[in-house]
């Protein structure tokens, strides 16, 4: 059983549209963790078709995942599908992430702009922000990726078993490989798709998930 | 005394009440409540008569008393604001997992109503 988990948090303008497409395209399992949004993000999940998971209050996008993947093991996941709930992504990647994942017999796939030319990253981030950050976050998870905290992954129930997420806020896209390291699981990339309509996280966001990253390690 | 020592010394008596009282409500275990107590002791005596930093910037090489007492106050608040920092991530950490556990066990609720009502 395929289950997709949408984090959303005011994402109410953005996704019904996300979940009939993902309708459309065959997928029936579509869980919204609705991470104490303000806004009607519940109900238009609903409306739309989509199983939606309430948190009471703002938690995070990487508790948000983790509510989601939790749900769907209990709920006999085989697959799990992490999908950006404002459609920065392409719906159809998805089943070539499915298909690479059968095929190769591999654990988890992540998601990478950089492996077609499909994504138009704009000019600062790609030549400027994201080498700099790929490179400090393969450095501290270990794993050598070529895109950098890219919400688009697939995993099996294995491996979701493994990956518990504690890092709530953005931090989780550098827990998640760390993890997928430290328990040795079998990984790859798949060329994915983002369409840019918005600046996602800033050089404070990138402090932010350094600073987050370093307390969790002391706190360990 | 100047007026400054005054007000020093009654707002130390002051912590050192408010230790007392926390104490005795079993806010502060006895430990602690000794710890807390010496500390505010030494700073009443230390107020009274500040030649008693010149032993501890002995102990330390520290020139001036008064400096000795600085380093250690700002070494101090640095680590008890660490302290309160490491213990909110436990607490947030917390807050998520009951959180995620309302969630979880509300949506098993509602499954089971609408079981029990079809």
């Amino acid at each position: 059983m395929l289950y997709i988990i949408l984090p959303a948090y005011n994402e109410e303008q953005k996704i019904g549209r996300v979940i009939r497409d993902l309708f459309q395209h065959g997928y029936t399992n579509i869980v919204v963790v609705n991470d104490g949004s303000s806004d009607l993000t519940a109900i238009e999940a609903a409306a739309a078709g989509a199983m939606v998971l309430s948190h009471k209050v703002n938690r995070g996008q990487g508790a948000a995942l983790q509510t989601g993947n939790e749900y769907a093991l209990l709920n006999g996941a085989e697959i799990i599908v992490h999908f950006d709930a404002d459609g920065q992504f392409n719906v159809v990647d998805i089943i070539k992430g499915i298909n690479k994942i059968t095929d190769e017999n591999l654990d988890i796939v992540f998601g990478s702009r950089f492996l077609d030319e499909r994504s138009k990253v704009p000019f600062f981030k790609k030549y400027f922000i994201l080498p700099f950050s790929r490179m400090l976050n393969n450095w501290i998870t270990g794993l050598k990726l070529t895109d950098v905290h890219n919400g688009f992954r697939i995993m099996r129930k294995e491996a979701a078993e493994k990956i518990k997420i504690t890092q709530d806020q953005m931090a989780h896209n550098s827990e998640i490989p760390r993890l997928v390291k430290d328990n040795n699981l079998k990984y790859a990339e798949l060329p994915v798709e983002v369409f840019y309509f918005e600046n996602g996280q800033g050089i404070s966001g990138g402090f932010k998930i350094l600073w987050d990253l370093l307390i969790a390690k002391i706190n360990k | 005394m100047m007026i400054i020592q005054i007000i020093l010394v009654l707002f130390f008596f002051f912590a050192l009440f408010k230790v007392f009282l926390r104490f005795r409500s079993g806010g502060l275990k006895g430990r602690e409540a000794i710890g807390w107590f010496v500390f505010w002791i030494l700073a009443i005596a230390v107020v009274i008569n500040p030649n008693y930093t010149l032993i501890l910037a002995k102990i330390l090489g520290v020139g001036r008393g008064v400096d000795a007492i600085i380093y250690l106050a700002i070494s101090l608040l640095f680590f008890l604001v660490f302290k309160i920092y490491i213990h909110l991530e436990k607490i947030d950490r917390q807050i998520t997992k009951l959180v995620r556990q309302d969630t979880l066990s509300s949506q098993t609720k509602k499954y089971e109503d609408t079981a029990r009502h079809s």
